[in-house]
């Protein structure tokens, strides 16, 4: 036990009232609802462009059949790896000082992420009405999904995600509604939160069931941590292409999506901590290890790229040495490649330092590299693989339209909205887990 | 009243419906369903009537498949020596020029709309010049020499006319004769610019003399001198790129027997032919006619055209007449200077098929009756006799160009049916309704004149600066077809560019002037000039430009318009300069790399290697190990075999496979971005010395298709016969099928794609369903074709006889075959037959046969 997890020694009633607060404090709000807010209304109207035009208003052609849309997706879900990683996977590993302050905040972004994801499986299809026959339910007409493709498995690798994510999110929060409740300035406010609590009383009976069911549904989530990446990656390690065909991703996905998800966290709650000044129960510790673990996974990125590089010359195909040794690094869009090793490999080097990682400024600066890099990584995978494939008569370059930026930025402000509002509305610090590592650590 | 038995609700039905006839400016026409249906016409079942389509006076035999009276596909008519068969791109792209909506509808004044009757009454033949397209019809010369005889004077124009080689004959014989070349038996072909491969009755006689036969066969020998790079080229065993002045000098040189290629041709003897191009001066043509004197497969006969050669295929320079009447063409596009003749008359008068640049020029505009819609008659190259008979009724109030000129004489109205039955006897001993019925008369071809070449000493002019070659589009050809959408999205053979014109010219040309593909340059000779993109065409002849005509239409057709420049205006120019501006456009070039990059994609070999032995691809053939369970087999086994010896690059295939199979024209911008729906592509790679081979590219209908594992919804999945199918009604369309298809071949209804305009509707295949948007498409190996003939051989209790795919039937060269794995189990075992990207394991059931060339062993590479 190096660092403390929480600074000072605050009571029950003083943690109460400052992670409380934070549901009816007012502050000024409006400004940054009123920007995700036009950002999320832009979002709408592209989507419903999309549907109501075709899914030509992307810059999808023949050979990129697949571009942001999917670029999205992936990013956006590994975002939301950290989330669960954080909750579940050091919950079931008795981390609980290390993750407490953050899980409810970590939960949220993965929640929202997912939401943000699930949209593109759905938009990319050409006909978005008929999404549920990716679904195994029980057709009149007998058909049933294809199990051999990867997309069914997707589709419910996805779902389940987002499930889970809600029960477990939902869950965790609800002594905490409780104590919203019971600190509620108004009466109709009482009332809201009260039926949302569920009528929790806190008695020792219900902490007894409560904690069995929490820890229940961290050992479910704690598989999905895996999975659901795993089965993103075979999308393409599923496929023939040269670049997508190997064997590597879904250990080189999942820890890209934890690498993601924490860079993420990293962007969202160093200003959170600060606008709400929370920096005695988001402490140096909490930064120092989101650092570590960034740094694991981005050596393990590394460690994938070169595999990469390696195998295509291993392998003696011409078409993945074009792809891996000519076309991404020195191609049309080379100087993604570039980027992305920038971000995700080498700048990251700078976490070797105690006191990079202990810096809220430089985390966050790191932060936004890495969430840009990653992005670039899928950039790299799905759009340079499919302009580059087997005859260099299907060739053709890949561009982007208004439609797809607008989806891409429309998403950054609807996450941001949902976030917004989960600040606003529910107490996003664990108060009820606090205080109890609070004992956990007096004691 | 009991006799009349007329109730009183009988006499108001009655009176009502009289009142209702006598309100209506035009007699009243029952429509009625069949009550007792016509043995003839089935519904469903397609009926097959033979015609010809026009193009400069040549007719081109096609047999029209029509349902229900719709006329929907044409085939090349084997019995007919144009097409044999095949058809190029452009008869396949027919359908949709009957059912352009922007055809001229309906006779205008000054752009009002009038009356046939009103145009008739203005027509004054006391002092008047009609200008037609060259003709061939017996009908239409017949009513010429009426015409002159009444004091009206008759003229031909067509801008890309055979002339040049009449003129030049007749330096060599004395007298105007046409040259027909018969490329089957010739053992050595030289081409100097001639559009062999685009000519399907060429194409045809090439391909089957050079079609490799189980390695042991004589393949002829092609050379090609040429200026930009043409589908003849793409065949050619030896070509040389060569500035247009320098055409003249080879042909000299092959005429004094200098250098291995005149080498060649001597041993050949009889069976060596020089071909020279239709756009190649007189005097080149007089040079090969000399060459030509020994060989066997060039005949001579009395010019097919009426009166080619002569001054009556001039346009009328004076105004001395009071009424002009254009039938037919485009002379004011072609030549511009015409606009000023016909604004100095009384009354002229455009019978066209478009609202075009003479329709603006004329007084009266009114439609003309497109080929498939009249009754006439016409020649093929060669002379052979063929009725022309119409498959549906005037679509708008078009009249035949007999009609117009019988309208001109005055004529009582005749019809024009017993018109043609009538003079049929004189022309032909071929009863008419068999000639109808076979489209063709037999032994009609006309014969040889034997004549003895003289020595004639040629001179030609030397050129200087950045030679001009003006050539007809080989889909636009002269701007008559610049309407049609599918030939507007069918990307030139060579230079891959669609729904766009551009100077072609070559890569040290274009270097030399700093242009890059797609800047905009400056071409001018004298006061003329013009501005077109540039596009780079490895293989072009350096220090020269090609600029195809058809396009910077001014007309008001809204597909034609507004594309690109006229090349007419440059037209007499044999020299231009070239000025880069600094603007630039992009262009819808639909093949991004124009490499191979060393990957194993086209291949061949030649003659040599492949009888030597030296040349087999059997690692590139055969059985592949998979982890893909065997799929069950029952039924015929299809499969494909294209031929790339033969292949040329024409695109006729890639027509015919959207006539049949209903895919749609997407326009520019969507071209630009890689949509482009056609289910069969002519793939094209160029390698370091600027040599061009092409490869078709449909769907290889996989026996271990990538597509199918990765559907998420078992929406592509293979049929017991060994198709790969598409249900188009399950497909949610997250294109995964087409990420992980090697070939690239699926295409995805980005938007609502198919047409909504309700004339373009009645041109499509019933057979076919039209996609809807959101799914994925791809080739079937013509699935309803091979439907109706399984439930054709069942129905008559025979042995199935595999039918042809759309792609295969019009294919000029015969380079598709089509069948079970048994009937190609002979080809498919060839030396150099091979799947392509054999290392993917998808084991493809269309396979290539390699591209072997047969070159000179005294010519180093």
């Amino acid at each position: 036990m190096s660092d403390p997890v929480i600074i000072g020694n605050p009571t029950d009633a003083a943690l109460s009232d400052q992670l409380l607060s934070t549901t009816w404090v007012k502050r000024n709000w409006k400004l940054a609802f009123a920007i995700t807010g036009i950002g999320t209304v832009m979002l709408f109207s592209m989507v419903t462009l999309t549907v109501m035009r075709g899914i030509g208003m992307w810059g999808n052609n023949i050979p990129t059949a697949w571009g942001f849309g999917i670029i999205n997706f992936v990013w956006w879900i590994g975002i939301g790896h950290a989330g669960t990683f954080i909750s579940a996977i050091l919950l079931v590993l008795e981390q609980q000082h290390v993750r407490t302050s953050i899980n409810r905040f970590t939960e949220g972004m993965t929640l929202f992420a997912v939401v943000q994801a699930g949209m593109f499986p759905l938009l990319h299809l050409g006909r978005p009405w008929y999404a549920y026959w990716l679904f195994p339910y029980p057709s009149v007409m007998g058909v049933w999904p294809q199990v051999r493709s990867a997309l069914p498995w997707d589709a419910a690798a996805v779902s389940t995600y987002l499930l889970v994510s809600i029960m477990f999110w939902y869950l965790g929060l609800i002594p905490d509604l409780a104590g919203v409740r019971d600190r509620a300035p108004t009466k109709l406010r009482r009332r809201i939160y009260g039926i949302f609590a569920l009528g929790w009383s806190g008695s020792m009976q219900q902490w007894r069931h409560y904690k069995i069911a929490y820890l229940t549904l961290a050992g479910l989530a704690t598989p999905l941590v895996v999975s659901v990446h795993s089965i993103v990656s075979l999308d393409f390690a599923e496929a023939g292409l040269p670049g997508w065909h190997s064997t590597i991703f879904p250990p080189f996905f999942v820890a890209g999506a934890i690498f993601s998800g924490f860079a993420l966290v990293v962007t969202l709650i160093v200003p959170a901590r600060r606008v709400f000044n929370l920096y005695n129960v988001i402490t140096p510790r909490h930064l120092d290890m989101i650092g570590k673990l960034l740094l694991v996974t981005s050596s393990i990125l590394a460690y994938s790229y070169i595999c990469e590089l390696f195998l295509a010359w291993w392998s003696g195909d011409r078409f993945e040495m074009f792809e891996q040794l000519r076309e991404r690094p020195f191609g049309f869009y080379a100087i993604g490649f570039w980027i992305m090793i920038t971000c995700n490999c080498l700048i990251t080097q700078l976490l070797w330092s105690r006191r990079v990682r202990r810096s809220a400024t430089a985390l966050f600066v790191l932060a936004i590299f890495i969430n840009i890099g990653m992005w670039l990584e899928r950039f790299e995978i799905i759009v340079v693989s499919l302009t580059r494939d087997f005859l260099p008569s299907s060739w053709h370059q890949y561009a982007p339209t208004y439609v797809d930026l607008g989806i891409l930025l429309g998403t950054f402000c609807f996450f941001g909205l949902l976030f917004l509002a989960f600040l606003r509305l529910v107490p996003f610090v664990p108060v009820a887990e606090l205080k109890e590592l609070e004992r956990e650590v007096a004691g | 009243m009991s006799s009349l038995k007329l109730s009183r609700r009988s006499l108001f039905k009655l009176a009502g419906a009289a009142s209702l006839t006598a309100c209506s400016s035009r007699p009243a026409r029952a429509i009625l369903p069949y009550v007792k249906q016509p043995p003839e016409v089935i519904p469903g079942v397609p009926r097959y009537y033979a015609t010809a389509l026009v193009e400069d006076g040549f007719a081109t035999g096609v047999i029209v498949e029509t349902h229900e009276g719709r006329p929907t596909k044409l085939e090349g008519n084997p019995d007919h020596p144009a097409s044999a068969g095949g058809t190029r791109a452009i008869e396949q792209a027919a359908i949709l020029g009957l059912y352009d909506p922007d055809r001229l509808a309906e006779p205008t004044d000054r752009g009002a709309p009038t009356t046939w009757h009103a145009i008739d009454r203005a027509l004054d033949p006391k002092s008047m010049h009609v200008v037609l397209e060259p003709t061939t019809s017996p009908l239409v010369i017949a009513l010429v020499g009426r015409l002159r005889a009444a004091g009206v004077a008759v003229s031909f124009y067509a801008p890309f006319e055979r002339r040049e080689s009449i003129v030049g004959n007749s330096t060599v014989h004395n007298r105007l004769l046409q040259t027909q070349v018969d490329l089957a038996t010739a053992d050595v072909i030289i081409s100097l610019d001639a559009e062999l491969a685009n000519d399907p009755r060429h194409a045809r006689a090439l391909a089957g003399h050079r079609r490799v036969v189980d390695g042991s066969s004589a393949m002829s020998r092609l050379y090609v001198y040429e200026t930009g790079y043409s589908t003849t080229g793409v065949v050619a065993d030896h070509r040389w790129a060569v500035r247009p002045s320098q055409l003249a000098d080879v042909a000299r040189q092959l005429l004094r027997g200098e250098g291995p290629v005149a080498r060649d041709l001597r041993r050949a003897g009889s069976r060596g032919v020089v071909v020279a191009g239709e756009r190649q001066s007189a005097e080149v043509h007089a040079l090969v006619a000399q060459i030509n004197a020994a060989s066997a497969c060039v005949k001579y006969i009395e010019p097919v055209v009426f009166e080619a050669g002569t001054a009556s295929h001039e346009l009328p320079r004076g105004t001395d007449v009071r009424t002009v009447v254009v039938v037919g063409g485009n002379p004011v596009y072609a030549s511009p200077a015409f606009a000023d003749a016909l604004a100095n008359v009384d009354a002229a008068v455009y019978v066209g098929l478009y609202a075009n640049e003479t329709a603006a020029s004329c007084r009266f505009a009114a439609p003309l009756a497109h080929d498939l819609e009249r009754w006439d008659a016409a020649r093929a190259a060669d002379g052979t006799l063929g009725p022309i008979q119409p498959l549906i009724e005037p679509i708008f109030e078009g009249r035949s160009v007999a009609q117009v000129l019988h309208a001109i004489l005055r004529d009582r109205p005749i019809d024009p049916r017993d018109e043609l039955a009538a003079a049929w006897p004189a022309w032909s001993a071929m009863p008419f309704d068999d000639a109808l019925a076979r489209g063709a008369v037999g032994d009609s071809a006309a014969p040889r004149v034997d004549v003895a070449p003289r020595a004639a000493e040629v001179t030609s002019p030397a050129s200087t600066g950045i030679e001009l070659a003006v050539r007809p589009h080989p889909f636009v050809h002269d701007g008559r077809y610049a309407n049609n959408p599918w030939l507007q999205e069918l990307a030139e053979p060579i230079s891959k560019l669609a729904w766009d014109h551009a100077a072609q010219l070559s890569p040290a040309t274009a270097a030399l002037f700093g242009i890059a593909t797609g800047d905009i340059i400056e071409l001018a000779s004298g006061e003329h000039g013009i501005d077109v993109p540039a596009i780079v065409v490895p293989g072009h002849a350096d220090a020269a430009i090609t600029l195809h005509a058809g396009y910077g239409r001014g007309g008001a057709e809204t597909i034609a318009r507004g594309i690109g420049a006229n090349a007419f205006v440059l037209a007499g120019a044999t020299a231009v300069t070239v000025a880069r501006t600094d603007r630039s456009a992009t262009l819808a070039v639909t093949m991004e790399s124009p490499s191979e990059h060393g990957r194993p994609v086209a291949l061949g070999g030649t003659l040599a290697q492949l009888t030597s032995g030296a040349l087999d691809l059997a690692a590139y053939r055969g059985e592949q190990p998979t982890q893909l369970g065997k799929l069950p087999r029952s039924g015929p086994q299809w499969a494909m075999q294209i031929d790339l010896t033969t292949c040329t690059g024409c695109s006729a295939c890639v027509m015919a496979c959207a006539a049949e199979n209903n895919t749609p024209a997407i326009g520019k911008r969507h071209v630009i971005e890689g949509r482009d729906m056609h289910w069969i592509r002519i793939d094209r790679y160029v390698d370091e010395s600027g040599t061009t081979v092409v490869e078709p590219m449909t769907c290889q209908h996989c026996e271990d298709a990538p597509c199918e594992y990765v559907c998420p919804v078992g929406a592509t999945t293979h049929s017991p016969e060994g198709l790969n199918e598409m249900a188009y009604n399950r497909c949610v369309g997250t294109r995964f099928c087409s990420n992980n298809c090697p070939y690239k071949v699926r295409r995805f209804n980005w938007f609502d794609f198919k047409t909504h305009e309700p004339l373009r509707v009645l041109g499509k295949n019933p057979n076919v369903t039209v996609r809807d948007r959101g799914v994925m498409e791809k080739c079937t190996y013509c699935v309803q074709r091979l439907r109706r003939a399984e439930i054709d051989a069942a129905v008559e209790h025979r042995p199935l006889v595999s039918p042809q795919t759309a792609c295969q039937q019009a294919c000029p060269s015969g380079a598709i075959a089509f069948g079970t794995l048994a009937e190609l189990a002979e080809l498919r075992a060839r030396p150099h037959s091979y799947a392509e990207l054999h290392d993917q394991g998808t084991r493809p059931r269309t396979q290539y046969l390699a591209r072997i060339r047969n070159p000179n062993p005294e010519i180093a590479e």
